[in-house]
């Protein structure tokens, strides 16, 4: 770091040793032959004075000591003037730019003058050059490093976002620092999910306390390393609205040192179709079991009745009539069970939807066998659901099979769906195949590669069978019906919410901030804001339309986790405003009411500071409805007007655009004036100012809540004016 | 003639009935307990209706059924196959390789009768 080499720099540096160093070099050089001259001056006169009193002529002595004094000083003056031009002059040049290259990363060396010292100046090039160079290579090699470490985060982010499972990081005190596009896509039913927010908003907390609990105290007493789980433990849990439940893994991360729980990972799936699935299963079995006793039962004891001669016609009839009745209702629900159970027997093997032509490409290609055959895909694609490795090796089997047996060379390949099946036919010109013989090809093992599996198992894993039938003149057909496929595959799919910004690990060593105002701006949460109105004046009646805000965390404007919703004010939007904000009646008309708008915006601002441009006039509109709508805007507010009035005087324009402007910030004019391009410029701004706060000396929540009171009222007086 | 009805089945309990069944309706009945005893009968003696089970021992019933069908000789046999295998792919199979109609057990011995009356007429037509 530089800081620190600078420091040691200083700190390398000769103390001043008193007058004689303070002076510079020059002046030095100068003094010193000031001191020849005024030496040799003295001595010329000295000796004059001393030859005038041993009896030479004064004037005489005059003359030729003062010639001779004049041309010594002459001498001199001479002398040092070229040692200033030659020797200190370049001396210093020299220094000055060796003291560049050290301090300041220059590169090169001014060595014009300094042919007469010698070899300081190349000494002094080739040092300022090696110093150029290893500069340049450390330089290098930092951008190679942080290249790598870019490139390895980017592998690992993409292993985390294809993942199938959800996946989140906690601080230990449930704050999230990660999440994967799978925990998004399951959680955000039940809440926002973001960086920083608390997870138990989320999902139940209960299970997660008991969980950490046993797994803190597992490591507390060493436990873990001889525990079968580690330090996971397993986990079930409900999202907060109890719609969903999530099943997962819960594992302790340990700091750096490994001494002391640091936060937690969590792994999870949601279980609810599969809960759901096994418990009617279970039911169906208990039905087809218990509950068959009765009707059994009522049988069995009419016909041990029946068994008996002694009982009479009439009795003899009713009992008949009983035995009627009880295997009806018997035979009616083995059919509803058969019913129920249809959907059910579907889920044991996984399976997946498949495209016709792959499976058919991939089956054509297998050629396992040694049989010579060609084989046409006809027809529309269609997708479908199977276990497409197995089919693949089935149809493959198949063709080589048939080939041989029907000896023929090619053949068509067709998929039809037809009422909510997917008919896959294999047609050939030749005769029809017999079922034995067929059943006996079932009866083989497939490939090794399958495990082993014989064409039956297949089948069976399908809950399907399949067929020979003649189809035409001379051409036989193979008919196995699969099922249709499970997903809608309507072109394109919906498009992805993109986080950019899914994880934070900086804020696992963040310190619990106890008083919010002392805590430093930069390690703050706020929620930069801004809303549309109907107008100006909300004491009049005004409304808002539209409110949207975006998230700071630790520094970062995070553009995934922003609020943006229009408001329907249940009042018309006035032709002036809507000039302003583009908003009219009819983009409200379907937009929910303020009073669901505003608890969620609430939640949204959950533990962050509010901030927003004219932050008076949007908090007014905030307040005026909290009460009706059951919310409390209790939090911190600041307001980038007076932030930007403390640092920089009253008298330049403060709107957005020109602080915008002045921090070089980009707002598309299409962008402006609606609620979320205003929020996101806010928030740009405001992170510049916070910089600039920093610098002038205020740090603090505190600190910038005061600075904001004094400008706000040099301003009021201001206006007064 | 007497209408001649072919009962194909391997469990007693059902052939018991349905042989009575078919008597009481007045048509010539006959068994056979396995497809090879089956295709056998017909041979000799081709029935006007087959009650034919799938889960019967020496050649199923869709092989029995498929075979038939592959005579022409046999077209006018008609193939009824009675059978505790329910699933819609069995039926669909069934009535693929060429059986007219798929009845799945337990039935409704007065719903079978009538089919086969429907099939094939009265006994003596």
């Amino acid at each position: 770091m530089p800081e620190a080499a600078a420091a040691r720099r200083a700190e390398a540096a000769p103390k001043p040793r008193g007058v004689a160093a303070r002076l510079s070099l020059r002046l030095r050089v100068f003094l010193f032959f000031a001191l020849i001259a005024v030496a040799v001056a003295a001595a010329m006169t000295g000796v004059m004075v001393m030859l005038g009193q041993r009896g030479a002529a004064v004037r005489d002595l005059v003359l030729f000591g003062g010639a001779a004094g004049f041309a010594l000083v002459g001498v001199v003056v001479w002398v040092w003037l070229k040692f200033d031009e030659n020797l200190v002059r370049p001396v210093e040049r020299i220094a000055r730019d060796a003291r560049a290259a050290a301090h300041a990363g220059a590169e090169t060396l001014d060595d014009a003058a300094a042919q007469y010292l010698g070899p300081l100046a190349p000494a002094a090039r080739d040092i300022v050059a090696a110093l150029a160079e290893a500069r340049a290579s450390t330089r290098a090699a930092v951008g190679r490093a942080t290249a790598e470490a870019a490139r390895r985060r980017r592998q690992l982010e993409t292993v985390l976002r294809d993942i199938d499972q959800g996946v989140l990081i906690c601080t230990l005190d449930h704050k999230i620092t990660l999440y994967n596009p799978r925990a998004l896509k399951i959680l955000r039913v039940s809440g926002e999910i973001g960086l920083g927010r608390p997870l138990f908003t989320l999902v139940t907390a209960q299970p997660f306390r008991h969980a950490l609990e046993r797994l803190q105290g597992r490591f507390a007493d060493g436990r873990h390393t001889t525990h079968r789980d580690g330090l996971s433990a397993l986990v079930v849990c409900a999202t907060a609205d109890g719609g969903r439940t999530l099943q997962g893994r819960v594992t302790l991360m340990l700091d750096e040192a490994e001494a002391a729980p640091a936060g937690y990972v969590v792994a999870f799936d949601d279980v609810t179709a599969t809960l759901a699935i096994q418990v009617r299963r279970d039911r169906l079995l208990r039905d087809a079991t218990q509950g068959l006793r009765q009707p059994v039962a009522n049988l069995r004891a009419a016909v041990e009745m029946l068994a008996d001669p002694e009982i009479d016609a009439g009795e003899r009839a009713a009992f008949e009539a009983v035995l009627a009745k009880e295997t009806e209702s018997l035979g009616a629900r083995l059919d509803a069970l058969e019913h129920d159970s249809r959907d059910l027997l579907a889920g044991a093997w996984p399976m997946s939807d498949v495209f016709s032509t792959t499976l058919f490409t991939a089956a054509i290609r297998r050629r396992t066998g040694p049989q010579n055959f060609t084989a046409e895909i006809v027809g529309q694609p269609v997708w479908l659901h199977c276990d497409s490795v197995t089919v693949v090796e089935l149809l493959d089997v198949l063709m080589n099979r048939i080939a041989a047996e029907a000896r023929t060379r090619t053949f068509t390949l067709t998929a039809t769906p037809r009422e909510g099946k997917v008919y896959l036919d294999l047609a050939w010109a030749g005769p029809v195949i017999a079922m034995t013989v067929l059943e006996g090809w079932l009866a083989d093992p497939l490939d090794p590669s399958v495990g082993g599996v014989t064409g039956r198992e297949v089948l069976e894993r399908h809950q399907t069978d399949f067929w020979c039938d003649a189809h035409g003149e001379g051409r036989a057909r193979l008919r196995l019906p699969l099922a249709a496929p499970v997903d809608a595959h309507l072109g394109r799919p919906p498009p992805v919410d993109a986080r950019p910004e899914f994880y934070d690990f900086d804020l696992m060593s963040r310190v619990d901030p106890g008083r919010i105002d002392d805590t430093p701006l930069r390690a703050l949460d706020f929620v930069v804001f801004d809303t549309e109105t109907t107008g100006l004046e909300p004491s009049r009646g005004d409304l808002m339309i539209s409110v949207a805000g975006v998230r700071i965390v630790n520094g970062r404007v995070l553009r995934g986790e922003v609020f943006n919703q229009l408001i329907n004010p249940g009042r018309r939007i006035p032709a002036a405003s809507t000039r302003i904000h583009h908003i009219d009646d009819a983009m409200v008309a379907d937009a929910p009411g303020v009073d669901k708008v505003l608890p969620r915006f609430r939640a949204f601002t959950e533990g962050a500071v509010l901030v927003a441009h004219n932050a008076a006039f949007d908090m007014r509109f905030l307040t005026l409805r909290q009460e009706a709508c059951g919310v409390r805007f209790d939090n911190p507010v600041l307001d980038t007007v007076l932030l930007a009035a403390h640092l920089d005087g009253q008298a330049d324009s403060l709107t957005l655009d020109r602080l915008a402007e002045r921090f070089a910030i980009e707002i598309a004019p299409e962008d402006r004036h609606t609620a979320l391009g205003d929020s996101l410029a806010t928030a740009e701004v405001f992170l510049r100012l916070v910089d600039m706060l920093e610098a002038a000396g205020v740090r603090t929540l505190r600190e910038a809540i005061a600075a904001s009171e004094t400008a706000g009222a040099i301003r009021r007086r201001q206006a007064a004016y | 003639m007497t209408r001649h009805v072919l009962v194909v089945d391997d469990e007693d309990s059902i052939t018991l009935s349905l042989r009575h069944l078919m008597k009481r309706e007045g048509y010539q009945v006959s068994v056979a307990r396995d497809g090879e005893e089956a295709l056998a009968a017909v041979a000799a003696d081709p029935p006007d209706l087959m009650l034919l089970d799938v889960m019967i021992p020496r050649r199923d019933g869709y092989d029995v059924c498929q075979t038939i069908r592959a005579n022409p000789a046999w077209a006018d046999v008609k193939i009824v196959m009675v059978s505790a295998r329910g699933r819609d792919i069995e039926v669909e199979k069934g009535l693929a390789l060429g059986a007219d109609a798929y009845v799945t057990k337990p039935f409704s011995t007065r719903e079978l009768a009538q089919m086969v009356r429907d099939l094939i007429g009265a006994p003596d037509a």
